[in-house]
C-alpha cells in the first residue's frame, strides 16, 4: 500500500483545498492591487513623472524630490542598521552566553519588533528632531527609520547566526583559531545571506513607512531633491500621500497611481537585489 | 567545481582555506555590486539636479531683467499646518521654486492644531491656518518668546453636501443644521429631525478634532467650539466624506469649498438659510459659514530668513489672484492686499506690536 497516497484521505484533502485557498487570497490581492494601479496610472507614469517636481497642476507633476529623498534614506538607513543590527546579534549569540539579561534583552527586542511605527515617530520627534536638535532633517528621518527596523535585522540576524552549524565552529577552534576567527572568518561568511536577506526586506518595509515620518514633520511637498544629510526632504509615500488627499480627482487616482506604481517599482527592484544575494552566497 | 569545495567544507577543516576565499570574492562581488548601486543613484541624483541648475539659471536672467534683484536665493523655507490651506501653500511654492530655483521650500499637511504645536516650539517658519490661533496656542508662543504676526490670504466657504439623489433636501437653516451634529441627543433617523424627511438612518461625514474645519463649524454652528456628536465617520482626508456621501442617499457631511467644486458632479451643496456655496456669495460675506485663510510667520525668523522674506512677500503679491482661484478659494481684494502688505512692512521695520491672546 502507497503511503503517500492521497484517495480516502478526507481530511488530507480537505488541508490541501484550504491552503490553496490561502495561497490564492495573497496572491488574487496582490493581482487587484496592481491591476488596478497599473489601470490608472496609465497615461500618467512616464520619464517626465519621474524627473518633474510636484505641481498643482496634474499633467505637470512629478515625484523627483521624493523619490531622491527615499533613495538617500534607504542608503542612510542601510548605512546605520547593518552595523547595529549585526553587531547586536553577534553579540548576543556569540557573546552573551545563556543569562537572564540575555533573555531579557532579547525579550525586549522581540516586542519592540511588534511596537506600531507611529510611536518610532513620537520618539524621533522628541529624541532626534528636538533633543538631539536636527530638525527636519534627512538625518533624523533616516535614524527615525533605522530604530523601526532595528528589531527586525537584529532578529532575523540572530536567526541566521543560530543556523550556523556548531560543528564549523568546533572545528575551527579544533585548529586553534581564536573566537574573533571564528566568527569573523566562519560564522559571519556562513550566515551572510541569511543576514543579508533580513536586512534587505526590512529596508524596503523602512521606504514604504509614512507614519514615522509625517510625525516627524518630514515635507509632504518638497520641490527640491536633499543635497545633503542635514537637508530637508520628502518620501515617496508622503507624497503619494498628499496626492491622495488633494481635491482633484486627476491627483487621487492618475498622479498617486503613478506614485505607487514607481515605489512597487522600487521595492521590486530591492527585493530582487535581496534574492540575488542570497542566491550568489547560498551554496 | 566550487559546488565541491562547498559540499567538502562541511565535513573538513582542511578544506576552510577554499571555502574562506570563496566567500571572501562573493563578499568582494556583493560590495563592488552595492557600490555600483549606490554611485548610480548618487550619479542620478547629481545629473539630474545639474540640468535643473542650468534651467534656473537661464529663468533667474529673465527674473533679474524683470525686478533687478540680482542675489540668488538658497535658504529654505518651512510651512506646516493646515490641510485647507495647503493646497495654497502649495501653489505659492511651487511659483515661487520656479523663480528661484535654489529655494528649499517644505510644505506639510498636518492640520492647524497640528502644526501650531510645532510652530510655538518654533519648529516650523510658517503655520497655515483655517481658523485664527487660539489662546492657549498664543499663551505658548508667548512664553516661548516667539512673536507671530497673521496674515489672512483668502476666504473659504465649508459647504454643507449631501447625495446627488437626496431630493428631500434642498436647504438647511443653521438651528436645524445643529441639530443635527449638536451633542445633545443626536437625531438617529433624519425623521427625527423633521417628520417629512426619510425614516432612514442619520449617516454622517466629517473632519476629525484636529482640523480647523471642525473647529470653526461647531463653534458657528452647534455654537459652542469643539461641541459636536461623536458618533460619525471621522477623517483626515476630505475625499473620504465625498465618498461617503456618494456612496448614499441618507448621508452628510461637511468640508471646504475646493473640496466641493471638484466635486460638483458628485455630490449637492445644501444651501444654508437658503444660501448656497458660490464664489459670490462666500466673498461678499452672504454665505453663513464663509470663513477666512490665514497663515501666521514667525517674527524672528523673518528677520533672519532672507528667502523666507521674500516668500512671504510673493504669497502676499498672489493673494489676490489667479492661484488662489485655481485651487477653489475665494482670492483677497486689492484693498485686503494692500493691508497685507503694510502689514508685512511694518514687521520689518519693528512698527509691529504682537497681540497675545488671552
Amino acid at each position: 500500500m502507497d503511503v503517500r497516497s492521497n484517495k480516502g484521505d478526507l481530511k488530507g484533502q480537505i488541508f490541501l483545498f484550504l491552503l490553496v485557498i490561502a495561497t490564492c487570497v495573497g496572491v488574487a490581492s496582490l493581482a487587484i492591487l496592481v491591476y488596478s494601479v497599473l489601470e490608472d496610472a496609465t497615461g500618467w507614469f512616464d520619464l517626465a513623472f519621474i524627473f518633474n517636481s510636484p505641481s498643482r497642476f496634474p499633467e505637470e507633476a512629478g515625484i523627483y524630490p521624493a523619490l531622491i529623498g527615499s533613495i538617500y534614506l534607504m542608503l542612510l538607513v542601510a548605512v546605520f542598521s547593518f552595523p547595529l543590527g549585526v553587531g547586536t546579534a553577534i553579540y548576543l549569540e556569540e557573546y552573551a552566553g545563556q543569562s537572564r539579561i540575555k533573555n531579557i534583552i532579547e525579550l525586549n527586542i522581540s516586542n519592540l519588533a511588534a511596537v506600531p511605527s507611529i510611536v518610532y515617530g513620537l520618539l524621533g520627534l522628541a529624541l532626534f528632531v528636538r533633543a538631539l536638535n536636527m530638525g527636519r532633517s534627512l538625518i533624523a528621518g533616516a535614524l527615525t527609520l533605522t530604530l523601526l527596523i532595528l528589531p527586525i535585522v537584529i532578529v532575523s540576524s540572530q536567526e541566521a547566526i543560530r543556523a550556523v552549524p556548531d560543528s564549523l565552529r568546533d572545528a575551527s577552534y579544533g585548529i586553534g583559531s581564536t573566537k574573533w576567527q571564528t566568527i569573523r572568518k566562519i560564522v559571519i561568511p556562513e550566515a551572510l545571506p541569511g543576514i543579508m536577506t533580513g536586512t534587505i526586506l526590512s529596508l524596503s518595509r523602512a521606504i514604504g513607512e509614512t507614519a514615522p515620518l509625517i510625525m516627524i514633520g518630514a515635507a509632504t511637498s518638497m520641490y527640491s531633491a536633499p543635497d545633503g544629510i542635514f537637508s530637508l526632504f520628502s518620501a515617496m509615500p508622503l507624497q503619494i500621500y498628499a496626492w491622495v488627499g488633494q481635491p482633484q480627482y486627476a491627483f487621487q487616482e492618475g498622479v498617486a497611481s503613478a506614485g505607487i506604481l514607481l515605489l512597487l517599482i522600487v521595492l521590486l527592484t530591492m527585493n530582487s537585489v535581496a534574492i540575488l544575494i542570497r542566491n550568489r552566497f547560498q551554496r | 567545481m566550487e559546488n565541491i569545495y562547498i559540499t567538502y567544507c562541511e565535513f573538513g577543516i582542511g578544506i576552510n582555506m577554499k571555502k574562506d576565499e570563496l566567500s571572501n570574492t562573493n563578499v568582494k562581488k556583493t560590495v563592488l555590486m552595492l557600490i555600483g548601486i549606490i554611485a548610480f543613484s548618487v550619479a542620478l541624483a547629481g545629473c539630474v539636479s545639474d540640468t535643473g541648475q542650468n534651467d534656473d539659471q537661464s529663468q533667474d536672467q529673465s527674473a533679474d531683467s524683470g525686478n533687478g534683484e540680482n542675489q540668488q536665493l538658497s535658504g529654505q523655507v518651512i510651512v506646516d499646518g493646515s490641510s485647507t490651506v495647503y493646497p495654497v501653500s502649495q501653489a505659492m511654492a511651487e511659483e515661487f521654486k520656479k523663480q528661484h530655483s535654489e529655494v528649499k521650500a517644505s510644505v506639510t499637511s498636518s492640520g492647524t492644531g497640528g502644526g501650531f504645536k510645532k510652530f510655538v516650539q518654533g519648529e516650523t517658519d510658517i503655520n497655515d491656518a483655517s481658523r485664527p490661533i487660539t489662546p492657549s496656542e498664543s499663551q505658548k508662543c508667548k512664553e516661548n518668546g516667539i512673536e507671530y504676526v497673521e496674515f489672512k490670504v483668502a476666504t473659504d466657504g465649508i459647504s454643507v453636501v449631501v447625495n446627488q439623489n437626496a431630493n428631500w433636501i434642498d436647504s438647511v437653516s443653521k438651528d436645524t443644521l445643529a441639530e443635527i451634529w449638536g451633542p445633545e441627543n443626536p437625531p438617529q433617523k433624519w425623521s427625527d429631525v423633521k417628520s417629512e424627511w426619510p425614516d432612514k438612518n442619520v449617516e454622517l461625514y466629517g473632519p476629525t478634532s484636529a482640523s480647523g474645519t471642525f473647529d470653526f463649524f461647531t463653534e458657528n454652528i452647534v455654537g459652542e467650539e469643539d461641541s459636536s456628536r461623536t458618533d460619525y465617520q471621522t477623517t483626515e482626508n476630505d475625499n473620504f466624506i465625498i465618498k461617503g456621501v456618494k456612496g448614499s442617499e441618507n448621508a452628510m457631511g461637511y468640508l471646504g469649498y475646493a473640496y466641493y467644486q471638484q466635486n460638483e458632479d458628485n455630490v449637492k451643496a445644501i444651501g444654508i438659510n437658503g444660501v448656497k456655496p458660490t464664489v459670490e456669495s462666500i466673498s461678499n460675506g452672504e454665505y453663513p459659514l464663509s470663513r477666512p485663510l490665514y497663515f501666521y510667520v514667525n517674527i524672528d525668523h523673518l528677520k533672519e530668513n532672507e528667502t523666507l522674506r521674500e516668500f512671504v512677500k510673493f504669497y502676499i503679491e498672489n493673494a489676490d489672484g489667479e492661484i488662489i482661484r485655481q485651487v477653489g478659494y475665494v482670492p483677497a481684494t486689492e484693498s485686503h492686499q494692500n493691508d497685507l502688505m503694510n502689514k508685512f512692512e511694518n514687521v520689518m521695520d519693528g512698527n509691529y506690536e504682537v497681540n497675545y491672546k488671552s
